[in-house]
């Protein structure tokens, strides 16, 4: 017996040393090493290198990276020491990148449509022929230097207004439409306690300052006047128009100062920031106010339930025009020149393209947050409180790539999402967007990098002169002499610079286009 | 048990080494372990102040903020709900601060007296503020007062906060509130500076061994801290005595090494922690290199070693081995080496004694084995004197006595004057000591060289300041005349008196009345031969008795008597050879010496009474009837019986002449005599040297040689052997006795 268990384990080690050597041989090929800076949120707290999400994708491509983390805060500095150092990873993840610096002027970055011509990012490559989104990712010497980040669901403008049911309920109003409505109502939540707590402490109007989410900004749309943070749009004409310099901006304020002397809008807006607001709106004591939406925001459910959406209302000879947004591209990803594997990194990039890895990425796993439906299409099946998906996926700061039309074939937005869909739509019915969005000028159309450096110089001078106005004429009133002085200070900072400029930009891209 | 040389030597070497080597490791681990500790505790203190310095830096930068804002006009203290447009002002002047205090999570603005908050991004009522954030452990109340009016800098040690105005996230951090302005009592407000424990975290994220513990005291309150191991700050807290930076504390069971810095500008402490066992582990790490190639050293000398004490030792086994190759598996080799050259030394010693003395007394032997005709014949005769380095080859030779004379300093060296005249010649030389004389054999082609060398004797002799006489035999020229010869130098030599001592005097000088008296003589004499031929006692008597009353009645000198019984003894002995058996002779009987002792007839009568007894005794066995045969251990005794004197007897010698082993004859001899032929021997010598002794004045080393020694060492060992006593002692002894006796009679 003995001498058999003797003879058992001689076989058994033979096997396993032949075995093992078997192994060896049959082992799959050793995974390709790569390195990447990561954009991540201020307030992510994870480490890349621990997402289940990169575990997977490395077990399908043979390509295992390692992240360095990059805050967004440090992000700039991060991509300029690296690059000026020479230390540059394989590749840079999300977050944004200037790739006419570092890709057309400094050859730093890989040109990816030869590989895409080849063959590679084949998920990638099949969703670019919608819109005009290989456009946008064209660099100024005709190549891509980077893979987009999309994520298009059909959302048209930034902030939505939203009024207090509740309170229009109990003070037996109906929706404003108009400047004048809505003026009577906000005067009515401040006289006539409409919170029934008997004390005069209703705020009638919250915003924040130059924002177009919960910022006063969107106020001018009701004078017909797009204002955003970079104060150009373009008119029906397709001429650029400097939006401080238009008559709506004067009257905005005219009636924003008239708001602020009768305190029916908090005069708070000059500094508070969102928290502020936020907390302040979560205090169930305001009237009415702009947000991206109600759900999943930082406003808690029962605030959400005494408010509803409220179509811009138009002032007397004027059409509500808010900023229109569009389907802009981000940046996703990029390869640099010192990159060791540039076919293995676009196996790596385009795995996580492929439908469910991409909503994988965005939603947590398949079976837990999200759900496969019959009709083929992906669904979220719950949101984890406290961030947790951050915990497994990159969420949004992974590589998403979804024009509207596929994304529609492929996923069924949450209900917050369904929500801000309907608020668009109703919007886009109300024809109170913008005709032709300004993110064309500010985003979409091609600009020299001189033309893009002399715009944020002006841009950064301009701006303080508008919003110093903007407080000085909400808080102590609209004067000609205000007016005056203000159109001399913008020529002086450069405004009909600044506005032409945008207007070459945009006569080229009607151009090209 | 044996150890060897060579064993000895490497275990030697090794052992040096191993002591040079223990000492050097252990100078080693205690100096690597104090230097180890004191390089940890120094790279701790240099990270200390580098967390310092960076640490110091942010709070300078904070307070410099501070200081700035409280100077610049553009920001002053306003009311805000009078104002409010000035809050964007604020905010716009706040920006380039916020921006450059990096180290801060949080920057709040606090005027002095006002109930407001400003940030580059947001302003809020304190009240919210404070209904925002949720503070761990500072009360809310105090916190306000502190933002709203302290002209002091406060710190707040590392609390977690919870707050929606930072995305609602809660966080650990430190706080800083500061007075706006430098001039304190007059400040415009407060800065308000929140730093994440994170920045803390990056500040000691340096270090390389994750474990350790890094805290930031402020005052005796713990500001931050960086935890890697279960050591609280409470446990690691001590106040350092002045000039000290580190201590090992006990926590836990187990021991730590902390470290501290102190910055006595912003009342910070910090310190840094590590267990004992990483410094340890350091220490261990560190050495293990110098105990590897130490190690190697040492491997590679005790090789070293091992080659240089084989080399050494080597030569010595060989030695050994030759010195004692018997003594080898019992004994080191420097034992015995020791021992071998121990016994070459004594063994030289005594074979130079032997050498030194052995030649005089062989050529004295010789000399008197001539004389006495104990050679069988002339061809041994020449090969005894060839062995002594005597040519006595020559045509003549002569018999040369003169007195002994002490002075004469070793009378014997023939190589020396007057033998050294002895041209072609040579001379040998004995003492007679019952004679006081010296007795010389001068052998020469040529008479006139033989009574030159007399002459020169005499000269020598005389001119010692001695009244020595020289005598001279008549020249011969066979060997078998020597007893004659000598006969002849003893006659003439007696006759000193009469002859006087100018010349030599010569035997011719007095033979001539002997010429006519021997034919008579030998009448008798043949008359003697004839009785002992019939064997007739009473003719026998009666011949002798004529003989003695012829010699009586004729005047003759001593000599002539003497001669005359020479001659008698001489034709009796070869008349009656032919009766004797085993080839002995009638002169075994009988010694020239006694013949020439003997002063009065009476005494030769006796004598030659006693040689024809014992002849008659020979003869008195059964005619033609062989006597029994003598078994060879009687036979031996009997040999060692009548050579006991011959120093050159040899045990080997006797075993075989009779045939047998000397391991035979001596079992044989014992069973038979009950002791050894050794024994026997040394028996025997020792009751003749007892008699010398007793009977006689000669000195110890005369005695020995005339028992048979060639030295008194060996005679000496020897007696006291058998005796008891040495020599000396038993002279002493018997002399004591007699005097005893002596007196007693008297």
């Amino acid at each position: 017996m003995k001498r058999k268990g003797k003879l058992g384990a001689l076989a058994l080690s033979c096997v396993l040393l032949l075995g093992g050597c078997g192994v060896k041989q049959a082992q799959a090929p050793e995974k390709t090493e790569l390195t990447a800076l990561q954009y991540e949120l201020e307030n992510m707290a994870v480490d890349f290198n621990d997402l289940w999400f990169y575990d997977r994708i490395a077990e399908q491509t043979d390509v295992e990276v390692t992240f360095t983390d990059v805050k967004d805060s440090e992000w700039t500095s991060a991509l300029s020491l690296a690059f000026a150092r020479g230390n540059m990873p394989d590749l840079i993840l999300r977050g944004s990148l200037d790739v006419e610096e570092y890709g057309v002027s400094r050859h730093m970055l890989v040109p990816l449509d030869e590989y895409m011509a080849q063959g590679f990012l084949p998920n990638y490559a099949s969703r670019l022929a919608e819109g005009n989104l290989r456009e946008q990712l064209t660099a100024s010497d005709g190549h891509m230097y980077q893979l987009g980040f999309l994520i298009s669901q059909g959302v048209n403008t930034n902030g939505h207004f939203f009024i207090n049911q509740d309170w229009l309920d109990a003070l037996n109003l109906a929706v404003p439409t108009t400047v004048e409505g809505l003026t009577e109502a906000l005067r009515k939540f401040r006289e006539e306690d409409p919170n029934g707590n008997g004390l005069r402490d209703e705020i009638p109007m919250e915003f924040t300052f130059d924002d177009n989410n919960t910022g006063i900004y969107n106020l001018f749309s009701f004078f017909g006047l797009p204002l955003n943070e970079e104060f150009v749009y373009l008119d029906q004409a397709g001429q650029v128009c400097f939006a401080p310099e238009q008559a709506a901006f004067a009257e905005t304020l005219e009636w924003m100062h008239q708001l602020a002397e009768e305190r029916l809008l908090d005069i708070d807006f000059i500094s508070q920031g969102s928290n502020i607001w936020a907390d302040k709106v979560n205090e169930g004591n305001v009237g009415m106010f702009s947000y991206w939406r109600l759900q999943n925001t930082a406003l808690s459910p029962q605030v959400i339930s005494m408010y509803r959406v409220m179509k811009p209302v138009a002032a007397e000879g004027h059409r509500a025009c808010l900023p229109r947004l569009i389907d802009l591209v981000e940046f996703g990803a990029a390869l640099t020149t010192d990159n060791r594997d540039i076919e293995a990194s676009l196996r790596w990039l385009d795995a996580q393209f492929e439908t469910e890895n991409m909503l994988v990425s965005q939603n947590g796993e398949v079976g837990d947050t999200l759900l496969r439906q019959e009709d083929g299409r992906y669904a979220v099946a719950y949101v984890p409180e406290d961030n947790e998906l951050y915990r497994k996926v990159p969420v949004i700061c992974g590589q998403f790539f979804a024009p509207a039309e596929y994304y529609a074939q492929v996923y069924v937005p949450a209900s917050h999402r369904q929500e801000k869909s309907a608020y668009c739509a109703l919007y886009e019915e109300a024809g109170v967007l913008e005709e032709t969005s300004s993110k064309i000028l500010t985003a979409t159309a091609r600009k020299t990098g001189e033309e893009d450096a002399r715009l944020t110089r002006l841009q950064a001078a301009l701006k303080p002169l508008i919003n110093g106005a903007i407080v000085d004429m909400v808080t102590t009133g609209v004067t000609e002499e205000k007016l005056t002085s203000l159109a001399g200070k913008l020529r002086e900072a450069g405004s009909e610079e600044y506005r032409s400029i945008y207007q070459q930009i945009y006569d080229r891209w009607q151009a090209e286009n | 048990m044996r150890r060897s040389i060579f064993i000895r030597y490497a275990l030697s070497y090794t052992l040096v080494l191993l002591v040079l080597f223990s000492g050097i490791s252990a100078y080693l681990l205690y100096t690597s372990q104090r230097q180890i500790q004191e390089r940890m505790v120094e790279t701790q203190i240099n990270r200390l102040t580098r967390i310092a310095m960076q640490h110091e830096s942010a709070i300078s930068a904070m307070i410099s903020t501070a200081e700035e804002m409280g100077l610049s006009p553009q920001i002053e203290g306003f009311s805000y709900e009078k104002e409010p447009w000035k809050a964007y002002e604020l905010q716009m002047q706040l920006v380039p601060y916020t921006a450059i205090n990096t180290f801060c999570d949080q920057m709040y603005l606090t005027f002095r007296g006002e109930d407001r908050m400003y940030t580059s991004a947001s302003s809020m009522t304190i009240d919210r503020f404070l209904r925002m954030t949720e503070f761990e452990s500072t009360d809310p109340d105090t916190l306000r007062q502190q933002l709203q009016g302290q002209d002091r800098i406060t710190v707040l040690p590392a609390q977690r906060i919870r707050s929606s105005l930072m995305d609602g996230t809660e966080s650990r951090m430190v706080g800083f509130i500061l007075p706006l302005g430098s001039n304190p009592g007059a400040s415009k407000g407060s800065l308000f500076f929140l730093v994440k424990e994170s920045s803390y975290r990056n500040l000691f994220a340096d270090a390389i061994d994750t474990e350790l513990n890094t805290y930031i005291f402020y005052g005796d309150q713990l500001l931050t801290q960086a935890e890697d191991l279960p050591l609280s700050a409470q446990e690691v807290n001590w106040t350092p005595k002045e000039g000290e930076y580190s201590r090992v504390l006990s926590s836990q069971g187990e021991k730590w090494l902390a470290v501290t810095l102190e910055d006595r500008s912003w009342g910070m402490r910090y310190m840094t922690a590590l267990r004992m066992s990483t410094v340890n582990a350091a220490v261990w790490r560190s050495l293990s290199n110098v105990m590897i190639m130490l190690g190697a050293l040492l491997t590679a000398s005790v090789a070293l070693i091992l080659w240089i004490a084989r080399r050494h030792a080597r030569p010595i086994e060989e030695i050994s081995s030759l010195l004692a190759p018997e003594a080898a598996e019992r004994k080191d080799e420097l034992t015995q080496i020791s021992s071998g050259i121990r016994q070459l030394t004594a063994r030289n010693s005594e074979l130079a004694s032997q050498l030194e003395q052995s030649l005089p007394m062989r050529r004295r032997y010789f000399v008197f084995r001539f004389i006495k005709r104990r050679f069988a014949e002339e061809g041994e005769i020449a090969r005894a004197a060839a062995g002594l380095g005597l040519d006595i080859d020559k045509k003549y030779y002569g018999v040369i006595l003169c007195s002994a004379s002490e002075e004469w300093d070793r009378p014997f060296e023939i190589n020396q004057e007057p033998f050294a005249s002895l041209r072609g010649g040579s001379a040998v030389g004995a003492e007679l000591v019952a004679m006081k004389a010296y007795l010389f054999l001068a052998f020469a082609e040529e008479p006139a060289l033989i009574y030159d060398l007399a002459e020169r004797i005499r000269r020598k002799d005389s001119g010692e300041g001695n009244n020595g006489v020289t005598a001279l035999s008549a020249l011969h020229t066979s060997y078998t005349e020597a007893p004659t010869a000598y006969l002849e130098a003893a006659a003439a030599y007696e006759n000193r008196f009469v002859m006087g001592r100018e010349r030599v005097v010569t035997y011719g000088d007095l033979s001539a009345n002997l010429e006519d008296v021997l034919p008579r003589a030998q009448k008798i004499t043949n008359g003697i031969s004839q009785a002992l031929a019939l064997n007739n006692r009473e003719r026998l008597d009666e011949q002798i008795s004529e003989l003695l009353r012829f010699l009586k009645n004729t005047s003759m000198s001593p000599f002539a008597f003497r001669m005359i019984y020479n001659d008698v003894i001489d034709t009796l002995t070869r008349s009656q050879a032919a009766k004797l058996a085993d080839g002995r002779e009638a002169r075994d009987f009988y010694d020239i010496f006694t013949l020439t002792s003997c002063q009065t007839i009476d005494d030769l009568d006796e004598l030659l009474r006693r040689l024809c007894d014992q002849l008659m005794r020979e003869e008195a066995e059964p005619q033609g009837q062989t006597p029994p045969a003598e078994d060879p251990i009687s036979q031996a005794a009997r040999y060692i019986d009548a050579h006991f004197t011959d120093p050159e007897i040899s045990m080997a010698a006797i075993a075989e002449s009779f045939d047998l082993s000397t391991a035979k004859l001596s079992l044989s001899f014992k069973e038979r005599m009950g002791l050894t032929p050794s024994d026997y021997l040394t028996l025997l010598r020792s009751e003749k040297a007892k008699e010398l002794l007793r009977e006689t004045e000669l000195t110890i080393r005369e005695i020995s040689v005339q028992v048979g020694y060639y030295d008194s060492g060996s005679f000496i060992r020897r007696f006291k052997q058998v005796v008891g006593e040495t020599p000396l002692q038993y002279r002493k002894e018997t002399a004591d006795s007699s005097r005893g006796e002596g007196s007693t009679a008297t």
